[in-house]
């Protein structure tokens, strides 16, 4: 009912406007080949796993610290198809049915948790799978990785063609949470975040509809670090790291979490302040992030999105952060 | 002979040492409101927490909505089924408007009523003006006062298009004139059809609108009947006022 | 065996004392302190300072002083921090705490480089009928017990820790009866904070250590949390005794690469049989 709340002629310009940017990321390639591709190309990926982390947590209300499990499976269910010639998009299609057996199995007794020891008993799940995956080294290459094939077109090609794929999917999740936000799915898991005893006795089927979320959110994120993996021809266990996912947190946060656009705003501010700072820092990388979650937390729990929703009105604002305190 | 809509017999629940409901028998029949009274810790939420499976019932007893066993559901089985409450404590969703509260109960209400996400907006609307809730769908739930959350509240009821509608305490808090406003408001929802279990403590308010009424104490049914028996019931006195009272009732009688 | 057992009922000392900390703050508060497994490692670094800055004096004599800095901390995180943010619900805070991790483990990192240190302790290993027991875990395993002790007696016989429990239990009770949560929860975050940092010099003894390993302990803390209980003072000890018997034993059966897998095997089943702590009274 976000659109609902505005009058047609705001809606009108909201649509102008998405289509011109859209229309703008479409027509970039014919300028620019080089870096600038790759960078944006980088950025539709954090945004996808925003997106995903926003299903699960934003909408639902479930953190998961340790989703970087599906990254794993993601880039290893990839690789190891492609290794064994099996074409990219077979690769993919093997990759969301095998991560929706995983997330099924995981889930079931991963989603009767609540709240903390939800977000604790993923990370026992991104324990298991990065063992595994490090132990049964003839498979996966264990501590070596494994080199996937390359492309082989020139340089500039290849990074349009991974441009293309990954804004594609990165509009096609978009839309996902789109529909899935105005129809009774987003209703669900919204009354699951805010109250879930509730929410089971006004007749929402809580258990289906978190599955649906999990499910959801690990398929986006698989496929996306998929195609991630063919990008980069290699991968190792390091992808089962937890930083990248803290900055895709952080993009939520920042963006907004709970909205639809809310994670593509924070991951393009948040990569652009990336390149721009820390391009030359090095260090201090997560400390950085970690005073940008604690300041959007303290100050603007609701992300930049929430800012427009409340039209700005900074009283609004200083109410909900009055209301956080002891 | 009316129909029965909802019907339990040797309904139990104990948590631990504390029995909160003892061996109860009930029966509801379709379009009638019933009242359930009773001094406070008599079970009376309990057992509308067991109707709608928040809490199971223990032992070999059962409980039939439309003639389908419904005990051992989980709790949004029943709301689809067709029941629908209100509850003592509102908990509406905070983080959403009013419209939006509404709306997931006419979403999730009962199994085929809604086809598609325009009639739930309609359903809004007509909840919002049938109990004259005063406010647009785009409001915040946490700017409403009491009467107004109450009334939401039912809104959120009625929009799943129960068959049966528990309306737990919806009177405290409330004063004379707005006490009067809801009686009005749960005959207006009885006429279109809808069962009522009623729970309440505010007498005037229970004994004008029920049909029949029960009597609950110590997790038993002690008394059941239309309301001129019930006040007139010895044990129902006794469990009210004590039994003090009783015996100088009686003396009273005596005495001429 | 009978040595892996040896060695796992003194480090489960160090284990239990190590995760009373975050069972407190779950307890008390409902604070799921993410940043507890990096200010253990705190502690071990602060204890290496204080070696190196005085090497002549007795290594033990370090804990007092590293307890009294990480109190120290405990109080300054929770005022200025955690108090703005305890009533905002679990998720936030729960953000919160792990902001405050990284930004914690990246100004270790920044001091300290990632390199793995270990503190030398002067030990003698005693022999007893074929078992080898370095005798610093002994002296260890006598001030985790000992601090145990002081903690248990604090909240049971204490005002101090009466007031901590009654506003466990019941926030607005307390507060009619004139407590001042804020103030409370400052003075049990101190106490957490300070029993991690001293489990963390202890720690640093038997284990190497860099900025890094805080993830693992917080991990451990947890996993020995869920089995004693959040919140449960003596259950905490004893989960942390069974944690550190799984890990040895299992280590010991299956090979030490597994070892992590089965930490993180054992936390999955006790979620999945019962979150609440297996040794917790369900109420």
């Amino acid at each position: 009912m976000i659109l609902e709340r505005r009058n047609t002629i705001e809606k009108k310009r909201i649509i102008i406007f998405l289509t011109l940017i859209v229309a703008g990321f479409l027509l970039i390639p014919l300028f620019e080949r080089g870096y600038i591709l790759r960078f944006l190309t980088f950025m539709f990926t954090s945004a996808i796993i925003s997106q995903g982390l926003n299903i699960i947590g934003g909408y639902s209300g479930y953190i998961p610290f340790g989703h970087m499990g599906f990254f794993g499976a993601g880039a290893y269910i990839v690789a190891m198809s492609m290794v064994n010639h099996v074409s990219f998009p077979i690769a993919l299609l093997f990759n969301i049915v095998i991560t929706i057996i995983i997330a099924l199995i995981f889930g079931y007794p991963l989603l009767r948790l609540r709240g903390a020891y939800f977000a604790m008993g993923t990370i026992a799940f991104n324990g298991i799978l990065k063992e595994v995956t490090v132990n049964f080294t003839k498979w996966t290459g264990g501590g070596y990785g494994i080199s996937l094939p390359q492309i082989p077109w020139n340089i500039e090609s290849v990074n349009t063609f991974f441009y293309y794929i990954m804004l594609g999917w990165l509009a096609v999740c978009t839309i996902v949470v789109y529909l899935l936000a105005k129809n009774p799915v987003g209703y669900a898991l919204r009354a699951i975040k805010d109250d879930e005893n509730a929410a089971a006795t006004s007749g929402i089927n809580t258990s289906k509809y978190k599955m649906i979320a999990w499910i959801t959110s690990a398929v986006f994120i698989s496929v996306s670090v998929g195609i991630y993996a063919y990008w980069m021809t290699f991968i190792d266990t390091s992808i089962y790291d937890i930083t990248p996912l803290i900055k895709s947190w952080v993009m939520l946060l920042v963006g907004g979490a709970g909205t639809v656009m809310g994670p593509l705003l924070g991951a393009f501010l948040i990569e652009s302040l990336s390149e721009l700072l820390w391009g030359n820092i090095i260090i201090f990388h997560n400390g950085f992030l970690g005073i940008i979650i604690i300041i959007t937390i303290l100050f603007l729990p609701g992300g930049i999105i929430d800012l427009f929703k409340k039209q700005f009105k900074w009283s609004l604002i200083r109410e909900e952060i009055r209301k956080n305190k002891i | 002979m009316k129909n029965v809509i909802l019907e339990g017999k040797n309904v139990s629940k104990f948590f631990g040492s504390l029995k909160a409901l003892q061996h109860v028998d009930f029966q509801i029949s379709q379009g009638e409101i019933l009242g359930l009274i009773g001094p406070n810790g008599a079970g009376k939420t309990t057992f509308v927490n067991v109707i709608t499976n928040v809490y199971h019932l223990e032992g070999d007893g059962w409980i039939k909505f439309k003639n389908i066993t419904i005990n051992s559901l989980p709790p949004f089985k029943t709301a689809r089924l067709g029941i629908a409450r209100t509850y003592q404590v509102i908990k509406p969703f905070l983080n959403m408007t009013v419209g939006e509260n509404i709306a997931i109960g006419a979403i999730f209400g009962r199994e085929g009523t809604i086809r598609s996400m325009y009639d739930v907006e309609k359903e809004v609307e007509r909840q919002i003006n049938f109990l004259n809730l005063g406010v647009t769908k785009d409001t915040p739930v946490e700017s409403l006062n009491i009467v107004s959350r109450k009334k939401m509240d039912l809104a959120k009821a009625l929009a799943a298009h129960p068959d049966l509608l528990i309306i737990d305490e919806v009177m405290a808090g409330l004063n004379t004139k707005e006490i009067d406003q809801m009686m009005e408001i749960i005959l207006k929802i009885n006429a279109l059809g809808i069962s009522i279990l009623c729970i309440e403590h505010v007498m005037k308010a229970i004994m004008n609108i029920s049909h029949r009424i029960m009597v609950f104490q110590n997790g038993e049914k002690i008394a059941e009947g239309n309301p001129t028996e019930i006040v007139n019931d010895k044990n129902v006195i006794t469990a009210y006022l004590g039994s003090k009272y009783r015996s100088k009732e009686r003396k009273h009688e005596s005495q001429g | 065996m009978l040595q892996v057992i040896i060695n796992a009922v003194l480090l489960g000392s160090v284990y239990g004392v190590m995760s009373e900390g975050f069972s407190l703050m779950w307890g008390v508060m409902h604070i799921l302190n993410l940043a507890a497994g990096t200010l253990i490692v705190v502690g071990a670094y602060l204890s290496y300072i204080f070696m190196m800055l005085l090497p002549n004096v007795n290594p033990y004599f370090t804990i007092p002083l590293v307890f009294f800095i990480s109190f120290s901390i405990g109080v300054v995180i929770q005022k200025f921090l955690y108090n703005k943010m305890v009533k905002g619900g679990l998720r936030r805070v729960l953000l919160l705490t792990f902001g405050l991790n990284l930004v914690i483990t990246d100004i270790l990192l920044f001091v300290f480089k990632a390199n793995y240190l270990q503190m030398n302790v002067n030990y003698t290993i005693l022999q007893f009928k074929g078992l080898y027991i370095p005798s610093h875990r002994i002296i260890i395993f006598v001030i985790s017990w000992v601090l145990f002790l002081l903690t248990f007696l604090l909240f049971t016989k204490t005002k101090t820790g009466l007031i901590i429990r009654a506003t466990a239990f019941n926030t607005e009770a307390a507060e009619i009866c004139g407590v001042k949560t804020a103030r409370t929860y400052i003075i049990t975050t101190g106490i957490a904070i300070a029993l991690g940092g001293v489990a963390g010099s202890m720690a640093g003894t038997i284990f190497s250590f860099s900025p890094a390993e805080g993830a693992v302990f917080l991990a451990k803390c947890f996993v020995i949390c869920v089995i004693g209980g959040l919140g449960n003072v003596t259950g905490t000890m004893i989960g942390g005794l069974i944690y550190a018997l799984a890990e040895g034993v299992g280590g010991w059966i299956f090979g030490t690469q597994w070892q992590s897998c089965i930490g993180f095997l054992l936390l999955y089943i006790v979620l999945l049989l019962k979150p609440e702590g297996i040794l917790t009274k369900k109420n």
